[in-house]
């Protein structure tokens, strides 16, 4: 029987190089510490986070704190109105 | 005009209006700059270090000002930001400060002129003609990497388009989303990220983007997302421009 492959979550970073990607699995504990400590340092620099919609049609929304459950992500600085 | 041009005549704009409120002459007689106070009760004299304030309808000491000046030359005008930690200063020590003196006119266009001689003497003409930016090119290996991370941001923007977009964006370069509110908004992506979301059905356009360091398609990736998700916070950032 084949093994099932983990499903990983991701969180994208916009910045110069593109983006960063950091993936984690729910349910491995370090790779979530090190996403959780990824997400507060971003957001504590004043980076907005941000759940896509899972699906045409449906509403994604902003995150405030970080949880693991959640399969995709996107982190980018504040806006400024030009 | 560039709105760049029209902020920086706003900044000089306010920054004249409060060298214009500096309640400074120079006295020629006395050969020193003076407090210009319409009720003629304070006095400033300036030695070679310091600008002494002095109260002149009170004697005790404690209204009194001592105020360490930067300015070795009696003959110069104290700068702005003397000014502006003058004013500091003296909040702290409970001193009225008089905003705007009765200046006459001559006082204001010599003092104008005055700092005028300063610009000059500093070298602002030369300042003002220096190039800006590194006249050399980009190093290949910057072209390299930028051209890299540009791929990159499409293909994420590519990502999170859903079909409707993809094909819109394949076609048009732009691509449409809706808010919250179910206003749609179109994002222009054949250009700038700069002004390029058309508000439809509306005779504006919308600005709010990224820093300048990051690449295109992710100001337009972020554009969307708070459009679709957090459309009243970024009607509340971007700023409007007649379409």
């Amino acid at each position: 029987m084949d093994a099932i492959a983990p499903t990983l979550s991701k969180m994208e970073i916009l910045d110069p190089t593109g983006h960063t990607e950091i993936t984690w699995d729910p349910n491995d504990e370090e790779s979530v510490r090190v996403a959780r400590e990824t997400f507060n340092r971003m957001t504590g620099n004043g980076y907005q986070a941000f759940r896509p919609g899972p699906a045409k049609g449906q509403r994604g929304n902003r995150i405030t704190t970080f949880d693991p459950s959640v399969e995709r992500m996107v982190l980018f600085p504040q806006l400024q109105g030009g | 005009m560039d709105r760049a041009l029209r902020m920086r005549r706003a900044y000089l704009s306010r920054q004249q209006e409060e060298r214009n409120r500096m309640p400074w002459y120079y006295d020629q007689t006395q050969n020193r700059w003076t407090w210009a106070d319409y009720q003629g009760t304070s006095l400033v004299t300036a030695t070679n270090s310091t600008i002494y304030w002095t109260s002149a309808t009170s004697t005790a000491a404690s209204t009194s000002l001592w105020y360490p000046g930067t300015y070795t030359n009696q003959t110069q005008s104290p700068s702005l930001q003397q000014w502006r930690q003058y004013r500091i200063d003296a909040q702290i020590a409970q001193i009225r400060v008089i905003e705007r003196p009765l200046a006459a006119p001559a006082i204001i266009q010599e003092r104008n002129e005055h700092l005028r001689q300063r610009l000059l003497e500093e070298g602002w003409e030369e300042m003002q003609h220096r190039p800006r930016r590194d006249p050399l090119p980009p190093s290949q290996d910057r072209i390299e990497r930028l051209m890299k991370a540009d791929k990159r941001a499409v293909e994420l923007l590519m990502s999170h388009l859903d079909e409707q977009q993809l094909i819109e964006f394949n076609e048009k370069k732009s691509f449409t989303v809706e808010g919250a509110s179910g206003q749609k908004y179109r994002i222009e992506c054949a250009h700038s990220y700069s002004i390029n979301i058309h508000v439809i059905g509306k005779r504006h356009k919308l600005c709010a983007h990224l820093g300048s360091e990051i690449p295109s398609a992710d100001h337009f990736l972020a554009q969307k997302l708070m459009l679709e998700h957090d459309e009243s916070r970024f009607l509340r950032l971007a700023n409007r421009h007649a379409a």
